[in-house]
């Protein structure tokens, strides 16, 4: 996926766009579905706007997930121009798959490093972002955690009835 | 690289977004970055316009000539318009003949947009300058802009169009500067030193949007790295999407970077 500060919209092949947009729960939201294949003409195939008729639509809708760290991206689905037409649209065959800036600007910065042999991309994450990451991060550890204090809780409530009763000694 | 490309030149689209408009300070002030000086020689000024245009200024020629520019990660011609250029519009025009750097490298260069917008000139290498950098790089040099319109109608145009910049009031643009990983422009900052660009967006906040240059990039805080995965005859900033999830559901992406052929 090209990360491209030239796009105004965000492309996806179209097989996917139409998986996307023909399940729910965006198939509750987006109605008339129609694909054009450039910026005039409407037809059945490549480049796709997405008319939208409902705009209660769920938040974030779509979530991506990259390859490198395992982290959900909000990618909201409003038009960048104020139209009817979502910000996710289809990819005309053989180009490449783009991200464009709307989405760079919902974060707090991005850093494209071309140190050689070492090219990247950094994204840097609100708060909201990098605590859920933090979660994921650290899941091992807090289960861990909820193991020794239920444990510890347990045996102390089994020591605590056998006092009680007696017949602890 | 001169491929079709998603910028729209000459696009129909009305841009109705609120505006942010902020400039920046540079360098920016945060670990991993090195400045040179505390005041930049040629200030960036970084300028974004929601949704899309981030606009920033880079000095080009001999003696050093401002132009702003709309930053494009997407392609890789850095170009401006020619004082020949008709129709004529006002803004920043470049006549190599008064840089005294300017170096010829192909006396026919074109570019072709998404839209079918065709922007051709000559093109040469010269001094680029932007924050404490100097580089040497391909600028192209716009002698017509051509669009089609909806009928299939060609039309010359005397700057860029379909952009949000230069309507409105807002700032307009001088030419692109395309930072595709495969870019001469890329190259002659590799050349010079740095080692990545940094974007900083505050929209709807309190502060200024960033530019800066950084001589090193692991120092940076709060930052999930991508590897950048391209292929290598024609480098561009891509990165593998692994899943999509909507809602509760999630659709793993087995296609791969690029979109079958149909």
């Amino acid at each position: 996926m090209v990360v491209d500060t030239g796009s105004a919209s965000h492309y996806l092949p179209s097989v996917t766009t139409e998986l996307l947009f023909h399940q729910e729960p965006l198939s509750q939201k987006y109605l008339q579905v129609h694909f054009v294949p450039d910026q005039y003409t409407a037809v059945e195939t490549t480049e796709a706007g997405y008319q939208l008729t409902d705009p209660d639509i769920p938040d974030p809708p779509v979530r991506l997930v990259f390859r490198g760290p395992e982290v959900e991206w909000p990618l909201s689905l409003d038009s960048p121009t104020g139209d009817e037409y979502a910000s996710l649209r289809s990819s005309a065959a053989g180009q490449p798959a783009v991200l464009g800036t709307p989405f760079l600007s919902q974060r707090k910065g991005v850093i494209f490093d071309f140190t050689p042999g070492k090219e990247r991309i950094g994204f840097i994450g609100n708060d909201r972002i990098l605590s859920l990451e933090e979660k994921i991060g650290n899941r091992p550890r807090q289960r861990f955690v909820q193991f020794i204090v239920g444990a510890s809780l347990g045996l102390g409530i089994g020591i605590g009835w056998k006092w009680y009763e007696g017949s602890l000694f | 690289m001169h491929g079709t490309k998603r910028i729209v030149l000459g696009g129909r689209h009305t841009w109705q977004s609120t505006v942010c408009t902020t400039t920046s300070t540079y360098p920016c002030p945060r670990v991993g970055t090195r400045p040179v000086s505390s005041t930049p020689s040629f200030p960036v000024n970084l300028h974004f316009i929601p949704p899309r245009d981030i606009l920033v200024n880079a000095y080009i020629g001999t003696p050093p000539q401002k132009f702003r520019l709309l930053l494009d990660t997407g392609s890789s011609d850095l170009w401006v318009r020619s004082e020949t250029l008709v129709p004529w519009e006002p803004g920043t025009k470049f006549h190599p003949l008064r840089s005294s750097t300017w170096q010829q490298s192909r006396a026919h260069w074109a570019t072709t947009y998404v839209d079918k917008a065709v922007i051709e000139g000559i093109e040469g290498v010269e001094k680029v300058r932007i924050g404490d950098f100097e580089v040497d790089a391909r600028v192209g040099v716009a002698e017509s802009i051509t669009t089609v319109d909806e009928h299939g109608r060609k039309k010359k145009r005397g700057k860029v169009e379909g952009i949000k910049a230069g309507t409105r009031g807002l700032p307009p643009i001088d030419g692109l500067l395309g930072v595709a990983l495969g870019s001469s422009f890329v190259d002659g900052l590799r050349g010079a030193g740095a080692r990545g660009i940094k974007i900083t967006f505050r929209v709807g906040e309190e502060g200024k949007n960033d530019l800066c240059i950084l001589r090193d990039t692991d120092g940076e805080e709060g930052v999930l790295w991508y590897d950048v995965e391209t292929d290598e005859r024609e480098p561009s900033w891509e990165i593998v999407l692994k899943k999509i999830l909507v809602g509760k559901t999630f659709s793993r992406v087995n296609w791969g970077q690029r979109v079958a052929r149909a």
